[in-house]
């Protein structure tokens, strides 16, 4: 079969640094090939540069061919009419990839216009058309609606929906669910496979995640450093992974540290109560006489820690356990129902005391480099948590207890007098967590702490989460929305969604055994390379014999 | 898009109503007594007395403050003390000077703006760009005064095709009033310009480094129809709020310029009162002015809403 | 994975030697920095020194040509015109910044106030600035000067006053931007009051944006000096500034068109210096904020 799109020593740099060297692939009618890699490793930049959309100073060599065309002397003008009508590209962020003042129906019908020269009329009229392929037909004036009156799986849609519009021969699609939340991402990796199947395409699929591209591609590259290091049918390539990188790859993506060989008994006193919370907040009147509606953000929550305990919470962006963490920290007042640590209200008792009670749970936050403040040195933010002790502690002692803990996350007290931006996204959440450490606390929320890194990183840090436990014993309450995260290192966990807890149990148990509707959702929903990769080859050998 | 309006509309009435607070409070609470500071020193008693009755001032405070709202609002403004004509009748007249003139340099502005701000931002980073950014540059550094007396100079003084000043008012000799109009306009319109210029190129360009733009590209689009479908419109937000701003800094312009030229328009108005102590004839037009600023400000933040729907439901 | 994360400006002080190099690559720094620097010299060097003394009247040298006495020539009074704009360069600096710096010290911790108490006191303090908005300076030195006479002080209330809504809404933009980012809610989590993280950490953090703003408002300022100078609501002789200079001049300028030229130039170099020192700063201290201006 030929391909229908084909790329052969495809090299992009930059202000004279290389991006990609010698990148060649093909597409071919109804397949999917997956192109893997961790962030920086130039998977975007192929996408841009199979669409000769590079920025401004790039440079490119290498050929282009789209049936039999040689598209890389294309000029500009030429490409207009290539883009869009048989080749097309889908992004990863929904909401900054359409245009925030245009309607949808605008949006979608602009390309129509364009290449088909219907009028307005009739490229609206086709553009509910396209809307429906893509599963918005049933939403009522929705042509007529702005961005950001539409849910992230809506606008992701409709970007898919601009996409496929003129029927093009090639669909490429850029991290094109990383934005999104794990139920969502299933429905969107689903309508992109029917789509590719049904109308014939040619797919490029650009992820960092493995089980995503496993469960997706006919082919896969797994891409380095502007290099693709290996490729080849999926369940075939990933059987005999040979460059070490692949392996490694492959081996982050399903890690796991090793469990806990004895789970921590429930003891009578619990470290942290949370009895019966509710956290609302209002939103915007509808109109001057309407009466203010409020958002319950968390809605009756109730559930306790145990000294030296992993707890572990679920839940889609939105489903409130952001709110609920601040108010666990003492950060947001609940409005009604209360919180205990080591047998205290936080939000009852004096200044004093409430500043004892933050020495025992501190926090690890997501974002490695929003965390830190930019001008203040590794010493002074690891110690800030320290002002808590008011003044107990002298100068040298201070500096001790800072390099002790940096230390400990596996960085050197040499680092203590760097500024935050000389780190890697790695070396920054150990930064992160040796701030948390510094008071010596028994509990530790951490708030989506591995989400923002590469997943050869998260391991580590993961590893790291999981030896601190061991060797200090404090209590963790671990909240992401990646199931497998939580499955690796919390003995307990719990899901919730829309503000409420939906389950609650020790941590194997619900993952094998949900019992609660949501939670069998999020477990079916969430991409797992193994199980994914067992599917593929019981279907493989299903269809051979 | 409706209760949007109505917000604005109650916020615009308290700032007007703040505002005139301020300007009462400054002209005839803070001096004590608003009549000494018009008549100056060494008046005669019974002079100081006839005038406190003429302006009411023997009223409390606040009936002073009802009263010259109230008055507003029906259109008496008082009575000139130098000119003794209502007020209203002499901002009637003046305000036929001040108007086109500001509408005009407004006007003028954006139409010489806009277009290069775009075509700047198109040619980002080459020559013409550069070249038209420096000349911006200085643009804005140039009072509009000084451009003002170097037109005179050359187009009045040395050329002879345009008078120096003055104004025959419209009903006497329209094309003279246009006239008359033109350097004002031109010095009141090319240092805005300049700013508008520049921000209508940066806010262009950052538009067209949005992920939307890309998609458009995407699409098919060429990077001309790209621009202006979408570059151009989501750029003039940003334009829109600066075109607000820049009202006040008109109006200030306005007052400068109609005393260089002799245009007998409100800025000069207003001088005149100053020098001559007519605290009626200042308060009234002052808060004429601001009342402009005012709503001007209210009629951008209105269109803001009308360009970009994301504004519709914040208040 | 994927995600972008905004790169943050090296802290002061760090990478010393590419900083250096940065700002003498910067084309607007540099222009900006000499040319403010000249105003400065000529204004500060009047304090103790003109070449000629400028409020001696002596009609029978006036309108004399450049000589090695005067060297940019004299007036129709016979004042010597380059003392007269080293003295102006001093009162436009004086008055700028005295008048950016009410705008700072008020308008800053009202900004961050705002910021930092969501509800009645953000309110107020944004209502307050629109109030303020309407009175362009122009029309606050006319109400000032209608009960109090003019004078210069007049021109700096007048320009301060205005320059107030402008820092409070810079402070409260940045305050805000900084608002979602985690190492406020760290500093929380170590028990410091609002008071303190404001000056730890928001300040700092928006220190640069507010001197960029400041270099703008003070070219902003010294424009309307120049402006309320010359309707004579501003400076008063025997004082000299640029704009009251102008108005002078304005009469003679059939006669003597030089005589409009310097002062003109001098407030065109002086804003010009400040709005690119204000660039070049903007571009040095914060690479994203690029190609944008005020």
């Amino acid at each position: 079969m030929t391909s229908v799109f084909s790329a052969t020593d495809l090299c992009v740099s930059i202000a004279g640094k290389p991006i990609l060297r010698n990148v060649s692939f093909n597409l071919d009618q109804g397949k999917i090939l997956g192109l893997v890699g961790e962030s920086g490793s130039g998977k975007s930049m192929s996408a841009l540069s199979a669409m000769q959309l590079l920025p401004e100073g790039a440079n490119q060599t290498g050929d282009l061919m789209f049936e039999g065309k040689n598209l890389t002397c294309a000029a500009d003008t030429e490409m207009t009419h290539v883009r869009g009508k048989d080749i097309s590209m889908v992004f990863q962020e929904p909401l900054t990839a359409l245009n925030p003042i245009r309607t949808i129906g605008e949006q979608v019908a602009e390309g129509l216009c364009w290449h088909q020269g219907l009028s307005r009329k009739e490229a609206r009229d086709q553009a509910i058309d396209v809307l429906e392929r893509v599963g918005l037909g049933l939403e009522y004036g929705l042509t007529d609606r702005f961005p950001h009156q539409l849910s992230g799986g809506q606008r992701q849609r409709v970007v898919i929906a601009i996409a496929i519009a003129c029927k093009p021969r090639v669909l490429i699609a850029d991290e094109p669910t990383t934005a999104l939340d794990v139920t969502v991402q299933a429905q969107i990796l689903t309508l992109l496979k029917d789509i590719v199947c049904k109308e014939q395409m040619a797919m490029l699929l650009i992820s960092h995640d493995l089980a995503v591209v496993a469960d997706m591609a006919d082919n896969v590259a797994i891409m380095k450093d502007g290099v693709i290091v290996e490729r080849g049918p999926t369940c075939e390539l990933f059987d005999n992974l040979s460059h070490p990188y692949s392996r490694k790859l492959f081996a982050a993506s399903s890690y796991m540290p090793v469990p806990r060989q004895h789970p921590v008994d429930e003891i009578t006193q619990p470290l942290l109560k949370v009895n019966n919370v509710l956290r609302e907040y209002p939103l915007p009147r509808a109109s001057v006489f309407a009466r203010r509606q409020w958002h319950r953000a968390v809605q009756h929550v109730s559930f306790h820690i145990a000294p030296r305990q992993s707890i572990g919470l679920v839940g889609e962006s939105g489903c409130g356990k952001s709110t609920l963490a601040r108010t666990i920290l003492g950060l947001t007042p609940p409005n009604a129902g209360h919180i205990q640590f080591l047998g205290k209200d936080p939000y009852l008792v004096s200044r004093k005391d409430r500043q004892d009670l933050q020495l025992g749970i501190q926090a690890v936050f997501q974002d490695p480099y929003g965390s830190f403040d930019p001008r203040h040195t590794v010493e002074r933010t690891v110690g800030e948590p320290l002002h808590l002790m008011r003044n107990e502690l002298s100068h040298p002692e201070r500096k001790k207890r800072v390099h002790k803990v940096l230390e400990s996350v596996g960085l050197s007290s040499t680092d203590a007098s760097k500024y935050p931006h000389e780190f890697s996204g790695g070396q920054r959440q150990r930064i992160a967590i040796a701030r948390a450490l510094v008071t010596d606390p028994s509990l530790i929320v951490a708030d989506e702490p591995v989400s923002a890194l590469d997943v050869s990183i998260r391991a580590q840090i993961l590893d790291l989460f999981a030896d601190l436990r061991d060797r200090l014993g404090m209590a963790y309450l671990f909240i992401s929305h990646d199931l497998s995260v939580v499955q690796a290192i919390t003995d307990r966990v719990i899901v919730m969604n829309a503000g409420r807890i939906v389950e609650e149990g020790p941590t194997g148990e619900v993952f094998s055994n949900p019992r609660h509707p949501y939670t069998r959702i999020l477990v079916s929903a969430a991409p797992d390379l193994k199980e994914t990769l067992r599917r593929r080859r019981k279907k493989e050998n299903k269809d051979t014999h | 898009m409706l209760w949007f309006a109505f917000l604005r509309l109650i916020g615009l009435l308290t700032t007007l109503l703040a505002a005139s607070l301020v300007i009462f409070v400054v002209l005839e609470v803070i001096p004590g007594d608003p009549a000494e500071v018009m008549l100056g020193l060494n008046v005669q008693p019974d002079t100081l007395a006839a005038l406190r009755t003429e302006l009411g001032l023997n009223a409390p405070v606040p009936t002073r403050y009802v009263n010259w709202l109230l008055g507003m609002l029906q259109g008496e403004f008082g009575i000139s003390y130098t000119y003794s004509v209502p007020v209203s009748e002499l901002i009637g007249e003046r305000i036929q000077v001040s108007l086109p003139l500001a509408t005009g340099a407004l006007v003028l502005s954006t139409i010489i703006a806009i277009p290069i701000g775009v075509y700047s931002a198109r040619h980002h980073g080459k020559l013409i760009d550069t070249g038209i950014m420096s000349v911006t540059q200085v643009g804005i550094a140039i009072p509009n005064f000084w451009i003002a007396i170097l037109l005179v100079y050359v187009f009045a003084i040395v050329l002879r095709v345009l008078p120096a000043g003055g104004f025959p008012g419209w009903d006497v000799s329209f094309s003279g009033s246009l006239q008359a109009l033109l350097l004002p306009v031109i010095a009141l319109a090319l240092p805005q310009a300049s700013i508008l210029a520049r921000v209508m190129r940066s806010a262009l360009l950052d538009v067209l480094h949005e992920d939307y733009i890309r998609t458009a590209r995407a699409k098919g689009l060429s990077g001309k129809a790209t621009l202006w479908r979408h570059g151009v419109r989501n750029a003039l937000i940003p334009v829109l709020t600066i075109l607000g701003l820049q009202f006040s800094f008109l109006i200030a312009g306005t007052v400068i310029i109609e005393n260089l030229f002799y245009l007998p328009g409100l800025g000069r108005l207003i001088f005149q009162g100053i020098t001559q102590r007519d605290l009626i004839v200042v308060k009234s037009s002052v808060m004429l002015l601001v009342a402009l600023t005012i709503f001007v400000t209210f009629l951008v933040d209105i269109a803001y809403a009308a360009i970009d729907p994301r504004l519709r439901r914040r208040a | 994975m994927n995600q972008e994360f905004p790169s943050y400006p090296p802290p002061p002080g760090f990478e010393e030697i590419s900083i250096w190099k940065k700002t003498l690559n910067s084309r607007s720094f540099v222009i900006g920095a000499v040319l403010t620097l000249l105003i400065l010299i000529g204004g500060g060097t009047s304090v103790f020194w003109t070449p000629n003394a400028i409020d001696l009247l002596d009609v029978s040298r006036r309108l004399k040509p450049t000589s090695s006495e005067f060297w940019f020539g004299t007036d129709q009074y016979g004042r010597d015109i380059f003392s007269m704009l080293m003295v102006g360069a001093r009162t436009s600096i004086i008055v700028a910044l005295i008048a950016v710096g009410i705008g700072m010290l008020i308008g800053v911790p009202l900004g961050l106030l705002a910021a930092a108490q969501k509800g009645f006191p953000e309110e107020l303090v944004m209502r307050t600035n629109d109030l303020i908005f309407a009175f362009p300076s122009l029309l606050s030195a006319v109400l000032i000067t209608s009960i109090f006479g003019p004078g210069a002080i007049n021109a700096v209330i007048a320009i301060g006053i205005f320059n107030i809504p402008v820092f409070a809404r810079v402070a409260r933009g940045g305050a805000l931007s900084l608002s979602g980012r985690e190492f406020l809610l760290a500093a929380r989590l170590s028990g410091k009051s609002p008071l303190l993280i404001t000056v730890e950490h928001v300040l700092p953090n928006i220190a640069n944006l507010l001197i960029v703003q400041a270099t703008i408002q003070l070219s902003l300022a010294i424009l309307s000096e120049a402006g309320l100078s010359y309707l004579g609501l501003g400076t008063q002789p025997p004082m000299a500034s640029w704009g009251r200079m102008l108005y002078e001049a304005q009469t003679m300028v059939a006669f003597a068109p030089q005589l409009v030229l310097y002062p003109g130039f001098a407030i065109i170099f002086s804003v010009l210096g400040f709005n690119l020192l204000g660039d070049g700063l903007r571009d040095l201290l914060d690479p994203k904020m690029r190609r944008k201006v005020a």
